[in-house]
């Protein structure tokens, strides 16, 4: 159990831009402790984007509830928000006495952000291609053209493609 | 503080779509209930982004600050927290026994597929938002690479990236 705290309490410290950048952090570190399989872990990330509640926030809780129940959920979650609590408190202090400029760290996050967002997208797509799962494949295209070309809320993009999954993989 | 604990699980339980979806919805309810000016949730919203932490919570917890101090940060951290982990607790407990239905697993598999597509768009669309530096390329494609690979330093890895581009960042202001 251990194990799987210690690698919420890490993404605390990196989840930046978002629960979509966090996701190949989450899922690469994951797979490598073992904690769940690869279908398991799919499982848990597509419900944690149809659920209420932020993506890191449902994830952690889903991974927790799976492995060690209540106890688990309640334990990611705690060590997902202390990096964070404990930063709100240093911020200002650290703002103040580095003399850092707010708009710069925005600014070299947003590429930070560009590096989780490209490890998320690898980790994601790699079952597909390994598995050459081509209706997935469509799906992912066609969700990337609604996404792109439609004003479309992204959420029914999510439900739609499910239902549409729901008979194309039965 | 009642208020402001309703205003946050309201908020968190009914809106689907992860963080970033409840910024606006935040800033609406705040401000039409005379708890947090405009401006000031925009000034909030500023540090809960340059800070890690998922955004909602961020959020909620810095908002809550600003408004009642110190409790009135966690009254808000709870509510906002306190929605997503019972319904993805009982949607567990529910799935546990299904997930060997085809359709249920069909279900799922649709959703994930889509989020593949969608997670390209986001993609796509911060590298349009962002100026193209050739250094900044070269240092983000490196540290895919090595994050792949070298995954136990993966935080260290993150933040060294981000500290060159902060650095760098620097000396392209000053030639400007």
């Amino acid at each position: 159990m251990l194990n799987m705290i210690f690698i919420f309490f890490k993404l605390g410290f990196i989840s930046f831009g978002g629960g979509w950048a966090s996701l190949g952090i989450i899922k690469q570190q994951i797979l490598d402790n073992g904690l769940l399989t690869e279908k398991a872990l799919q499982e848990a990330i597509s419900i944690s984007q149809m659920t209420p509640g932020p993506v890191a926030v449902n994830v952690a809780t889903y991974i927790g509830y799976l492995k060690y129940n209540f106890l688990g959920a309640f334990l990611n979650n705690l060590f997902l928000i202390i990096p964070p609590i404990l930063l709100f408190f240093l911020a200002r202090y650290i703002i103040h006495k580095l003399k850092i400029d707010k708009k710069r760290v925005t600014e070299a996050l947003k590429y930070g952000t560009i590096i989780l967002i490209s490890v998320t997208f690898i980790s994601v797509l790699n079952p597909v291609i390994s598995e050459e799962d081509i209706l997935s494949g469509i799906i992912a295209s066609l969700a990337l053209y609604l996404f792109m070309k439609t004003k479309l809320d992204p959420i029914y993009i999510i439900l739609g493609s499910a239902v549409v999954g729901m008979f194309i993989f039965s | 503080m009642l208020k402001l604990f309703f205003i946050f699980f309201r908020i968190s339980a009914l809106t689907l779509g992860g963080g970033y979806a409840m910024v606006p919805v935040m800033m609406k309810n705040l401000s039409s209930s005379n708890l947090l000016e405009k401006d000031q949730f925009e000034k909030i919203l500023v540090l809960a982004q340059s800070l890690p932490g998922p955004i909602a919570f961020n959020l909620a917890w810095l908002s809550g600050k600003q408004i009642n101090g110190l409790k009135g940060a966690i009254v808000s951290s709870i509510a906002v927290l306190t929605p997503p982990f019972f319904s993805i607790v009982l949607i567990s407990s529910i799935l546990k026994s299904y997930s060997d239905n085809l359709y249920v697993s069909g279900f799922i598999k649709g959703a994930y597929a889509s989020l593949i597509g969608m997670i390209a768009g986001l993609l796509i669309q911060i590298i349009k938002g962002t100026k193209f530096k050739i250094y900044n390329y070269l240092v983000i494609a490196l540290a895919i690479t090595a994050i792949i690979f070298y995954s136990d330093f993966t935080i260290l890895i993150f933040f060294l990236s981000v500290l060159f581009f902060y650095l760098t960042n620097k000396g392209s202001d000053k030639n400007a």
